[in-house]
């Protein structure tokens, strides 16, 4: 196992190396920036600069604020709103030509063995909405960690994922073939 | 079907979350190890570097302000009271801290009441006090001395005028008045040279009883360094258009404007050797106004003789307060700009993200 950090010092704060961060939540990571992208090549090209960022501000995580899977998820965000801001401004300036252009990610499947119900209502679903979905559901974190990452309160965020689901349930309902 | 984790997800959903869960993204064998050759070899204990983190500026900020008030707090009371060597008694420290300095605080004034006439050599602190002899200083003295009754109030202002003269002095201003015919004041200015000075209040002080006393000092060397450095540049201005009056090639049109100009460069000259003359003859001599009276309702008072850790109390509760009033002072002119400060840095954060949330929406 490598480590960064001396193992006196890991012992005395109770945080874990970051190769065994990165190896535990590698998954949810990268499942989470899925459902926020709806990209598999964006979200795995985001995973990997989430764990470069990671790597150089690990001696700035603090297992007393927030667990390891909060905090790697907290930059994943970052990484996602900055691609997201830059994708607008990059659409902006291209003009009508992107908004004419086929989004080439909207072809490929989310993941693998998703259903093709789950995909196409998961597809209806805004990032916002995934991405509680993902935090909520998937990783099964915490209302008030999730509601700290998302910068809303514990309520705003309960709210938020109640209208997702009802949301993501009614396009599965409109996606069931008549 | 597991139960979901959370109470706070609405029953209705589970299912549809067990659904989501199990088809849960996983990172492909590409991702995993291009994410886990990322993580550098492990350095050993001896490379692990010392990291603190930013908490222990919660401690350090405070103490370091801490330090720097009480540095201040230090150099304010050293500023008060720091030349004490120069002081002959403890008691009257203020009025001649200044005596060795470039007067930053040109005037210092310190009422002492209460010494009585028998008591001169102890109580007269004012006599110990020697003008400096290196600065010139306009020394100031204010007297009050009670004597028994008219007849000695006579006697005690004749004498005072008699003492003014002996001593080299002269009397600016002579005021007698006993209207009613039992209680009356002389009001005496005298101006003695301020090498006599000390011996002076000593005879004044033998003429009743000390009932009020008040010593000022003003510096006026730095006034005399400026004249003189004044007159030097206004002499080498003058000698400048002396040369060049001694030109022949010069016109007649610019000799006389050298001459209007050396004229009025002379005029200039003329007035600064008159001020600083002024300035001198007026450090020569102190002036002191001596008030007899027989009044008995002006009861003399002892003084106080604050001891060295009371004044050093004191002097640093002064600079503290002084330091406090400056903290004071920049806290409320910066106070509103703070706020605004903390009120924009909250609005962009609000705006960010409600941006961010928008972003999330469209994408």
């Amino acid at each position: 196992m490598v480590t960064t950090t001396s193992a006196p010092s890991r012992a005395a704060s109770g945080k874990v190396s970051f190769a065994a961060a990165a190896e535990a939540h590698l998954d949810d990571v990268h499942a989470y920036l899925v459902y926020m992208t709806g990209d598999r090549n964006l979200a795995e090209e985001l995973t990997a600069a989430t764990f470069e960022r990671a790597l150089r501000i690990w001696r700035r995580f603090d297992p007393r604020r927030a667990s390891a899977k909060t905090w790697l998820c907290q930059i994943a965000r970052s990484s996602a709103l900055d691609h997201f801001r830059s994708e607008d401004r990059r659409r902006r300036r291209e003009g009508a030509y992107v908004a004419t252009e086929p989004r080439e990610a909207e072809e490929r499947s989310l993941t693998e063995g998703l259903s093709p119900e789950l995909e196409h209502a998961l597809r209806g679903l805004s990032a916002a909405d995934r991405e509680v979905i993902a935090l909520r559901v998937l990783l099964e974190l915490d209302g008030p960690a999730v509601a700290r990452l998302l910068g809303i309160s514990s309520t705003a965020c309960s709210t938020r994922l109640n209208r997702a689901l009802q949301r993501l349930e009614e396009e599965m309902r409109d996606a069931v073939p008549a | 079907m597991p139960s979901l984790p959370d109470p706070a997800i609405d029953e209705r959903y589970e299912k549809l979350a067990a659904l989501v869960r199990a088809s849960k993204p996983r990172a492909s064998a590409e991702l995993r190890e291009r994410v886990l050759t990322l993580v550098p070899p492990e350095p050993g204990p001896r490379t692990a570097r010392f990291h603190l983190g930013w908490r222990p500026s919660l401690v350090l900020v405070p103490a370091a302000l801490v330090a720097i008030v009480a540095g201040v707090a230090i150099v304010g009371t050293r500023g008060v009271t720091g030349d004490a060597d120069v002081v002959s008694q403890p008691t009257v420290s203020k009025q001649f801290e200044n005596e060795d300095r470039d007067a930053a605080v040109p005037q210092q004034a310190l009422p002492l009441e209460g010494a009585r006439a028998g008591e001169a050599d102890r109580s007269a602190p004012s006599a110990a006090l020697p003008p400096s002899r290196t600065r010139a200083q306009n020394f100031r003295a204010e007297l009050r001395v009670r004597v028994r009754d008219l007849t000695e109030l006579s006697r005690a202002t004749a004498r005072a005028m008699r003492v003014a003269r002996s001593l080299g002095g002269y009397v600016v201003l002579a005021q007698y008045e006993a209207p009613g015919g039992k209680e009356g004041d002389s009001v005496l200015v005298v101006r003695v040279p301020v090498q006599k000075v000390q011996t002076a209040i000593l005879r004044f002080a033998e003429l009743g009883t000390i009932v009020g006393q008040q010593i000022r000092i003003e510096d006026l060397q730095r006034t005399i360094n400026r004249q003189t450095e004044s007159i030097q540049a206004l002499r080498r201005t003058v000698a400048t258009f002396e040369r060049e009056l001694e030109r022949t090639d010069l016109t007649a049109e610019e000799r006389a404007r050298l001459r209007q100009r050396l004229l009025r460069a002379n005029d200039a000259l003329r007035n600064g050797l008159h001020s600083r003359s002024a300035t001198t003859q007026q450090a020569a001599t102190a002036r002191i106004s001596l008030t007899l009276t027989t009044r008995t309702n002006v009861e003399p008072v002892v003084p106080e003789q604050p001891g060295y850790f009371e004044r050093t109390v004191r002097d640093a509760a002064s600079a503290l307060s002084k330091v406090l009033a400056w903290a004071l002072a920049v806290l409320i002119v910066a106070g509103p700009f703070l706020v605004l400060l903390a009120v924009g840095v909250a609005l962009e954060r609000s705006r960010r993200r409600r941006a961010d949330e928008r972003l999330l929406e469209r994408a």
